[in-house]
């Protein structure tokens, strides 16, 4: 990590999302994520699932975190923190709230994947999608010592 | 964690706290000034000692900040560390990732900590202003090591092949970012997630 670091991709055009970000997407680490209220205060909170939709969206998993949702409703710029299991590698993220499902494949995956996870981890009947809020890639950044 | 319920964390047991060396004198003036809108200052908030305990427990520490613009941005900070009144908190965050949070922090100082522990889902947030910023003492470094190595023996017990993730991506050097909570709020996944930490 202290050795080097890849470039944040930025560009007018939304980032694409590379093939190798997938397995840090399988939720086996929750990831995390900060928004920002419009009167300026940062809130960082831990999340359960980030979704691969394509290569230009993710979705997050709307369930608990209200101050999330509604920050990310006024303010729709969020910053992401994933860890991939596989490479041990960090993914860094910087997305843009696009819209919220609360049906269709998306939703039903997610819902899925929500239980799958909340099976794993002890948290059977906790977790409770309530919606699917997607989210436009602006960044990407790969963390690792082998990037370069 | 809008809303306007109030709670106390959970009365566990409180375990023999990690030593805590004092705060590093080392640590430079105060970061920018007070910003319109960021907050007026308030009251310190006495940190209760459950939460003392998380802080120093190996648990993953999350720092999220903000642009002037309200750019939000989320990285990991390596280690925390109480101050020895209880009412501060210092927090090391790499310096190879840290160039936009530390900017972001000269410019307005609003930080938010989340501590989670892997294990059982506990978590907490506090947000407040840093007041000062600084290399780390050898005490710091300390702490950040023995918190590395606490947190990759926690989640080694979860996740397989985890030491070999933290020979993998260790934090390199460190700047320590010292911060006043004056909230705090429960997020841990359940019918109190978002629930504001009364505080006595």
């Amino acid at each position: 990590m202290a050795t080097a670091r890849s470039a944040v991709r930025r560009a007018a055009e939304p980032a694409l999302l590379p093939n190798e970000i997938k397995p840090a997407m399988q939720g086996a680490i929750p990831a995390s994520i900060c928004t920002c209220s419009l009167d300026g205060i940062p809130n960082a909170t831990i999340i359960s699932q980030v979704y691969y939709v394509d290569a230009r969206h993710i979705a997050l998993s709307c369930q608990f975190f209200n101050k999330t949702t509604r920050n990310a409703r006024e303010n729709p710029f969020v910053s992401i923190l994933m860890i991939d299991l596989e490479s041990y590698d960090e993914w860094y993220l910087e997305a843009r709230y696009d819209h919220s499902e609360t049906e269709g494949p998306v939703f039903d995956n997610m819902d899925m994947q929500i239980e799958a996870i909340a099976s794993l981890t002890g948290m059977s009947g906790v977790f409770k999608l309530k919606s699917a809020d997607v989210y436009e890639v602006l960044a990407v950044e790969r963390r690792s010592p082998t990037t370069g | 964690m809008d809303r306007q319920q109030t709670r106390k964390p959970a009365a566990k047991p409180t375990a023999p706290v990690d030593a805590s060396p004092a705060m590093d004198s080392s640590a430079t003036a105060v970061m920018g000034e007070q910003q319109p809108g960021t907050g007026a200052a308030t009251a310190s908030l006495l940190l209760p000692e459950r939460l003392v305990e998380l802080l120093h427990g190996g648990n993953v520490l999350v720092v999220g900040t903000r642009s002037e613009k309200l750019m939000a941005h989320v990285c990991r900070a390596f280690g925390a560390r109480v101050s020895p009144d209880r009412r501060a908190i210092t927090v090391f965050l790499p310096k190879s990732f840290s160039t936009t949070p530390m900017a972001n922090l000269h410019g307005n100082k609003q930080i938010a900590l989340t501590v989670a522990n892997p294990a059982d889902h506990e978590c907490y947030q506090f947000k407040g202003e840093t007041t000062s910023e600084g290399p780390v003492s050898p005490d710091d470094q300390t702490v950040s090591d023995l918190y590395r190595t606490k947190l990759c023996a926690k989640l080694s017990r979860k996740y397989s092949n985890f030491e070999r993730f933290f020979d993998h991506f260790q934090p390199g050097p460190l700047h320590a970012v010292t911060f006043v909570p004056r909230e705090i709020y429960d997020q841990t996944p359940g019918p109190n997630a978002g629930r504001r930490v009364e505080m006595d």
